[in-house]
């Protein structure tokens, strides 16, 4: 995920300078297609006031709401009515509605202006005037209780899956596969104490609805100097229907972070 | 893919441990946990004195900022500080001995400072009556609990001295309480290490804080070849953060506390579920290897920065200032707000100020340590928390900036006792701030005078009364444009759209209080962008002046302020300057 972070801007920050980045960093040409989501002009409907959040808490969840979810559809349909544009400026934007541009036109390979297909990138607000760039994915940041309920893991072993897990790979950043599914991941959580560990930091299975068409993700998380500071699970879900609703099909992928350690004494 | 036998055990090869992540060794190089840098660590128990050793001994041994402090506030680094007047002795670290209270009679040694809350607990007080008895011993279970778990880490800890406030200081007596007082600065400046109850309440409530369980998974690896064998933890734990326990814990809304923090060389802080260390080179979280914020970070806090700039920033002196500034005894003062070490005292005072206080008459008091070491650098006189050769700048706080909505009600409570004069910022309870954009030309010649009453020979303490004395161009506020009934009726409906540093405004201390033909303006300052090379045109706002508005307090030309204002520059032209009296 690209995070844009514009806060240090002095003004308000516009849309517009998303697509500045947006041109910078794929600066191969093409037509894009950029959709906000959830839209700038939707109201935060988080279930605690003052936390600019637009999605809403279940009992120690984080779920996108209907209302989020239509809102989010009517924009972008609405959006897509819009003429596309033909030249490297944007021609179609209003905040709320995706936007069609094409990348610089010096930039722009021969390839790219033949193809009439946009590279599809979704946009999301995460207030204080900073976006985030979650390319074809949306991303759902689950925010687990402080209180944590103890697991008997005494009695379990590791799975294949879990004895395999790369902590190279995951030290350099690099999403590894772990479950086919969430049902493997359930299953297996019966005997394997880190997957027991892993479905109970998902949240409430019933809040749930697993896309089994992706597979359940392990990615290491750095931290500023480089280090691996955690474990992110990555689980792909309907959540919401969100994914049924807009037109390009996203996936919403459920984020879990967990501390990695290591006793350095 | 195998099972994992148990029977592989740790062994270092070389400086780390070796690591592959199956039998079916995809690597063939070696590799570590450590060679992945994994940054969080297990956290110990709330009391775990060897990690604050290993704090503190980096500290002592490694940061050379820490050590470069230490060469300022001493001759040599080998000097040891003076005590304070009285320390406890926290008696044998076995606990057979009860903590006594030392008079110290200048000795030198090495000691721990205590950073406290007293909330609503009974804290044990030396006062005239016990003082010979505390000299002798004190129960130790006597004490509140955040006491008796300072004294248990001192000991614990290796050190044999403690300065706690309520005991150290006698605290029915007037005198000595303001003479100890006033050497707050040197006690929290010379301690080698100041245990901060950070998040506690009330000193019922002690140091540690039960350890939260959490889930955790070991993952074995280990090297191709077998006989090497390492391990990482995934685990569900969610710790407090330094954010969480020392910017936005108990201590960080306490007047008392910002200087102790300030000060302070080193704090070990106690978390709500781990420990955090701060010392001039950085900041530390018992659950991370990593600094959570580099001394000169941007985003870090307040605090932090004002021990850098108070410990290692060399700022010019005032007569160099004063010569960048091309001001000379025959000119009008130009001094560009921000520059030199002023804007420096106004950032702590915004800071200080949005802290409460359980006794109004101790806001001045408690930043004496830090003004006293702010003298160090500005080398200027202080008059109840102003520098004077920077008063005209000095006089310009207010409650609200001339951002703030008209109809926001001002932040600022005049506390039931008298705690200084009107044109003090701790005349005032509550969040001040500096509404200035840049100073130009200031308008009041330096020839002002200046006179206080204190309470104390100490000046830094609580002051009774206090007098400018000064030349400045005034003007009755109702008089000026932006400020006549038929201006403010006319522009009624649209000011708010106006920016609001872009038209004229009065922002009163105590709205609603005076009438704008009973208030006086003086003028102060023209604002303006500072540059030599700036025609003053379109982008800088020189057709502003900065006002302080002022209410005839009863005798002739003595006035007392009653807030600041933002006037039209053409407002001014023509007034001649009248010499006046602010009490």
């Amino acid at each position: 995920m690209l995070l844009l972070d514009l806060m240090e801007e002095p003004k308000p920050t516009t849309i517009n300078n998303v697509f500045d980045i947006v041109k910078a960093e794929y600066h191969d040409g093409g037509v894009f297609q950029v959709a906000i989501s959830p839209p700038k002009s939707f109201p935060a409907c988080s279930a605690k006031p003052g936390r600019e959040r637009y999605i809403a808490y279940g009992p120690g969840e984080i779920v996108p709401s209907v209302a989020f979810n239509e809102c989010t559809e009517d924009c972008n349909r609405g959006s897509n009515e819009s003429t596309i544009a033909t030249g490297s400026d944007i021609k179609a934007f209003e905040c709320g509605k995706s936007a069609l541009f094409e990348g610089h036109p010096a930039l722009k390979s021969e390839e790219g202006r033949k193809s009439p297909r946009p590279t599809k990138l979704h946009v999301q607000p995460l207030g204080n005037n900073s976006y985030a760039l979650v390319g074809d994915s949306i991303e759902v940041r689950a925010h687990r209780n402080r209180k944590t309920r103890m697991l008997d893991l005494g009695t379990k072993t590791l799975c294949p899956k879990c004895q395999a897990i790369d902590l190279r790979k995951l030290s350099e950043a690099v999403e590894e596969e772990h479950h086919q599914t969430f049902h493997e991941l359930s299953v297996s959580a019966e005997t394997c104490r880190l997957c027991a560990l892993l479905l109970e930091s998902a949240g409430n299975p019933e809040t749930l609805v697993p896309d089994n068409s992706h597979s359940i993700r392990l990615a290491g998380i750095r931290s500023k100097s480089g280090g691996l500071s955690h474990v992110q699970l990555r689980i792909p879900t309907l959540v919401g229907d969100l994914a049924n609703k807009t037109q390009d099909n996203p996936v919403i992928v459920r984020c879990v972070n967990l501390e990695a350690v290591t006793d350095h004494r | 893919m195998r099972k994992l036998r148990s029977c592989y055990r740790p062994s270092l090869v070389g400086s780390h441990l070796e690591y592959c992540a199956d039998t079916n060794h995809r690597y063939s190089e070696t590799f570590s946990t450590r060679a992945c840098n994994i940054v969080h660590r297990p956290v110990g128990q709330s009391d775990d004195v060897q990690q604050v050793q290993r704090w503190l001994k980096a500290c002592l041994a490694t940061h050379d900022s820490c050590s470069q402090r230490m060469t300022q506030e001493m001759s040599t680094p080998q000097i040891t500080p003076s005590f304070p007047t009285r320390v406890i002795n926290v008696g044998s670290s076995d606990g057979s001995t009860n903590p006594f209270l030392f008079e110290t009679e200048g000795l030198k040694g090495q000691y721990l400072a205590l950073s406290h809350r007293w909330g609503n607990a009974k804290i044990t007080k030396t006062t005239i009556t016990n003082i010979a008895e505390h000299k002798k011993h004190i129960q130790l279970d006597s004490l509140c609990q955040v006491f008796q778990d300072a004294i248990y880490f001192t000991r614990k800890l290796g050190y044999r001295y403690l300065w706690i406030d309520s005991l150290c200081i006698i605290q029915d007596s007037l005198e000595d309480w303001e003479l100890e007082a006033s050497r707050m600065s040197e006690v929290y400046t010379n301690s080698i290490l100041t245990l901060s109850a950070s998040v506690a309440t009330s000193g019922d409530i002690g140091l540690f804080y039960p350890r939260e369980e959490s889930n955790s998974v070991e993952i074995p690896v280990r090297r191709a070849q077998g006989g090497a064998l390492d391990s990482f933890s995934i685990t569900d734990r969610l710790l407090s953060t330094f954010k969480e326990d020392v910017r936005s814990g108990t201590l960080s809304q306490r007047a008392w506390c910002l200087q102790e923090r300030v000060l302070s060389p080193r704090i070990l802080h106690f978390g709500k579920s781990q420990l955090h260390w701060e010392c001039i080179s950085g900041c530390w979280s018992e659950s991370s290897i990593e600094a959570i914020s580099e001394p000169d970070a941007f985003s870090g806090d307040i605090e932090s920065k004002l021990r850098q700039q108070l410990y290692l920033t060399t700022w010019p002196s005032l007569e160099e200032t004063l010569k960048i500034l091309e001001v000379n005894d025959k000119s009008p003062l130009k001094q560009v707000y921000g520059r030199g070490p002023y804007g420096k005292w106004y950032l702590i005072i915004t800071a200080y100020s949005s802290r409460m206080i359980t006794n109004d008459q101790d806001r001045l008091p408690a930043l004496a340590g830090l003004a006293k070491s702010f003298k160090q650098f500005s080398g200027d006189e202080y008059a109840a928390g102003l520098w004077i050769d920077d008063i005209p700048a000095g006089l310009l706080w207010s409650g609200l900036s001339f951002y703030a909505s008209r109809d926001s009600p001002s932040p600022l409570r005049r506390p039931t006792k008298h705690c200084a004069p009107s044109w003090s910022w701790a005349s005032f309870e509550g969040p001040i701030t500096y509404p200035l954009g840049k100073l130009g030309k200031i308008d009041i010649p330096r020839d002002w005078k200046y006179g206080f009453v204190a309470s104390t020979p100490d000046t830094f303490g609580r002051v009774e009364q206090g007098f400018i004395e000064l030349s400045g161009r005034l003007r009755k506020l109702g008089s000026m444009i932006g400020f006549t009934a038929d201006y403010l009726e006319n522009t009624k409906e649209f000011s708010e759209y106006f920016l609001q540093d872009q038209i004229a405004r009065a922002l009163y201390d105590e709205p609603g209080l005076y009438k704008s033909d009973d208030v006086m303006c003086l003028l102060i300052a023209f604002q303006g962008c500072g540059s030599k090379t700036c025609n003053h045109n379109a982008g800088c706002h020189m057709r502003f002046a900065y006002s302080l508005l002022l209410h005839r307090s009863g005798n002739f030309g003595t006035f007392k302020r009653v807030g600041i204002a933002l006037t039209y520059q053409s407002d001014w032209i023509g007034v001649q300057r009248t010499r006046i009296v602010i009490s």
